[in-house]
């Protein structure tokens, strides 16, 4: 019995595409072929490539690219955008193109023909850099050519024959939807593995996701997973429920004086989330890159993201705090970085931001205010970014700062963001006797004690601080 | 290429097989009935000239190329249907 389940465990190859190999546990199946369809534009192309590059570069396995769509150039060049040389690729002999250009004379047919020539262009790529790895692109571009079925079915089996044979891992890419149109042009033969990707937008917020539909002889991922295509291509933000969070015992203090000391561990724990809610001017900001600040101090790097002021502003009314921002950028551990809500959608700001993390490589990140994303997606589609977010930076040990701007007259933000997050301080202004007089109060703190009175918040050049209301 | 003939033909075939010998013996028979010697014809062996195949973009077996004359006129299949074959090409039947 065992050994029949350790037979079903069959033999991956990695894609090197952050987030699928997690899902496919492990990658795509070994010598078999796997489907990725999808309408143009859906990123199906990219993701056939880079399975090819990433094997050559991360795998030290060559690989072919077969192209019946795009020119040798348009490629070049699409793939240099997104950091790969497929010039330097081809000279060391691991990388072979070969684009089949399906000519536009008509072409008459008269009785019973195949495809030897075909897979002889196939053959002579593979052979020529040893390749374990190849992606057609689209397959399907022949039958448009040659219009007879029942031909083009057995020249597909007989590739996908051949294929296995040599143990090469293939990807066919097709245009038709494989869950709506399984018989489609090429869906019916391909079996092992089949993966969709689609896109759809939604009142102006722009969304692309990544379902496996089937993965035989292994577990894989059902959600529809969100993915983006950044600068260094496809890349999965996948909510892993499943996975457990790495956690750490260590704490990151808010920099806050007297705050720090009404938290039983006198600051949040890393990799942990706060909320800072508070009307407009109450101080938000100030606390949140107060505990960026005592990060930096720490000599940890903080990624500051602020969706309302510009830059020079922000490191202007932080002067008067006393925060001298300029040395820790010279340092190299701050990174400002402005980014206008209305400018991009949600799926570009979610790109910004990765692409920042990425490079960047904070310790804490701050978002200020995040609720100014509601204004260029649905609090859906905002909520489900905030999500993805948090999932990914605490797998990453990233202590994040959201601010949420409350409106005033409302006592707080939307319950579901409140429960998302580990932390939650709250700043409001005191009604009482004409003070303009901001008050702070720690609501919650996951896995620590706190009190739960309310302070004055002072803002001194000396930094913040609290101070006990009588 | 003989610049004396009206008519030049390519045809495409993979390997020595029965299947590529009944193509050329439908073309040849083709051209005999009706082209009077007015004609060359050039066989060209796949796995011989794969460069070939790839400047002239053949993906399929058997090709027959019409080069002249112009315009460029091709056809894939084992030319058994020779009334089909004689009409695509434009061949007088006499």
């Amino acid at each position: 019995m065992n050994e029949r389940i350790s037979n079903l465990q069959i033999k991956k190859v990695k894609t090197g595409i952050e987030g699928l190999d997690e899902i496919t546990f492990g990658g795509l199946p070994f010598a078999r072929p796997t489907l990725i369809s999808g309408y143009a534009g859906s990123g199906k192309t990219v993701l056939a490539i880079q399975f090819v590059l990433n094997g050559i570069q991360y795998y030290n396995e060559p690989g072919v690219f077969i192209t019946l769509e795009e020119t040798e150039n348009d490629l070049r060049k699409n793939m240099a955008s997104f950091g790969y040389d497929l010039d330097e690729m081809e000279k060391s002999g691991k990388l072979a193109i070969d684009n089949i250009r399906i000519d536009q004379t008509q072409l008459h047919k008269s009785g019973k023909f195949d495809l030897t020539p075909l897979f002889l262009r196939i053959e002579e790529a593979t052979k020529k850099v040893g390749a374990k790895r190849i992606a057609i692109d689209t397959f399907e571009q022949i039958f448009s050519e040659i219009k007879d079925r029942d031909i083009f079915r057995q020249e597909l089996v007989r590739l996908i024959h051949w294929l296995k044979e040599k143990e090469l891992t293939t990807v066919f890419t097709s245009e038709k939807p494989a869950i709506t149109n399984p018989k489609a042009g090429i869906n019916e033969f391909i079996t092992d593995c089949v993966i969709n990707l689609s896109h759809s937008q939604l009142e102006n917020v722009y969304t692309r996701r990544l379902h496996i539909l089937k993965f035989r002889g292994s577990m894989h991922g059902t959600n529809e997973y969100p993915f983006l295509i950044s600068s260094k291509g496809i890349s999965l933000l996948p909510i892993t429920s499943v996975e457990i969070h790495h956690v750490s015992e260590d704490v990151l203090p808010t920099g806050v004086e007297g705050l720090d000391e009404k938290i039983s561990k006198k600051g949040f724990y890393v990799g942990s989330n706060t909320l800072i809610s508070g009307t407009s001017g109450v101080g938000k900001t100030s606390v949140a890159m107060s505990v960026c600040l005592a990060a930096m101090k720490r000599n940890k790097k903080a990624l500051f993201f602020t969706f309302e002021e510009s830059k020079s502003q922000l490191m202007r009314n932080m002067k008067s705090l006393g925060f001298e921002l300029e040395e820790f950028e010279k340092k190299g551990l701050l990174k400002i970085v402005t980014s206008r809500p209305t400018a991009l959608g949600i799926e570009a700001h979610l790109v910004t931001l990765y692409e920042n993390i990425e490079d960047f490589r904070p310790d804490v990140v701050a978002l200020d205010p995040v609720t100014d994303l509601v204004e260029v997606g649905t609090k859906k589609e905002v909520r489900g970014m905030i999500v993805r977010i948090i999932d990914y930076l605490k797998n990453n040990l990233i202590t994040v700062i959201f601010t949420a701007l409350i409106s005033s007259g409302s006592n707080s933000p939307s319950v579901q963001m409140s429960s998302m997050v580990d932390n939650w301080i709250k700043l409001d202004i005191s009604k009482k006797e004409n003070e303009n007089q901001p008050y702070i109060t720690i609501v919650k703190t996951r896995g620590m004690e706190h009190a739960r009175n309310s302070s004055l918040l002072k803002f001194t050049g000396e930094g913040l601080k609290t101070e006990e209301s009588i | 290429m003989s610049f004396t003939k009206n008519y030049y033909f390519k045809l495409f075939i993979a390997g020595m097989n029965s299947g590529s010998f009944r193509a050329i013996e439908n073309v040849r028979e083709i051209c005999d009935t009706y082209l009077n010697n007015n004609y060359d014809l050039e066989v060209i062996d796949i796995y011989q000239q794969r460069q070939l195949l790839k400047d002239m973009n053949i993906i399929a077996v058997p090709t027959l190329v019409r080069v002249k004359p112009g315009p460029e006129v091709r056809i894939i299949g084992d030319m058994l249907n020779k009334k089909e074959i004689i009409k695509i090409l434009e061949i007088k039947e006499k």
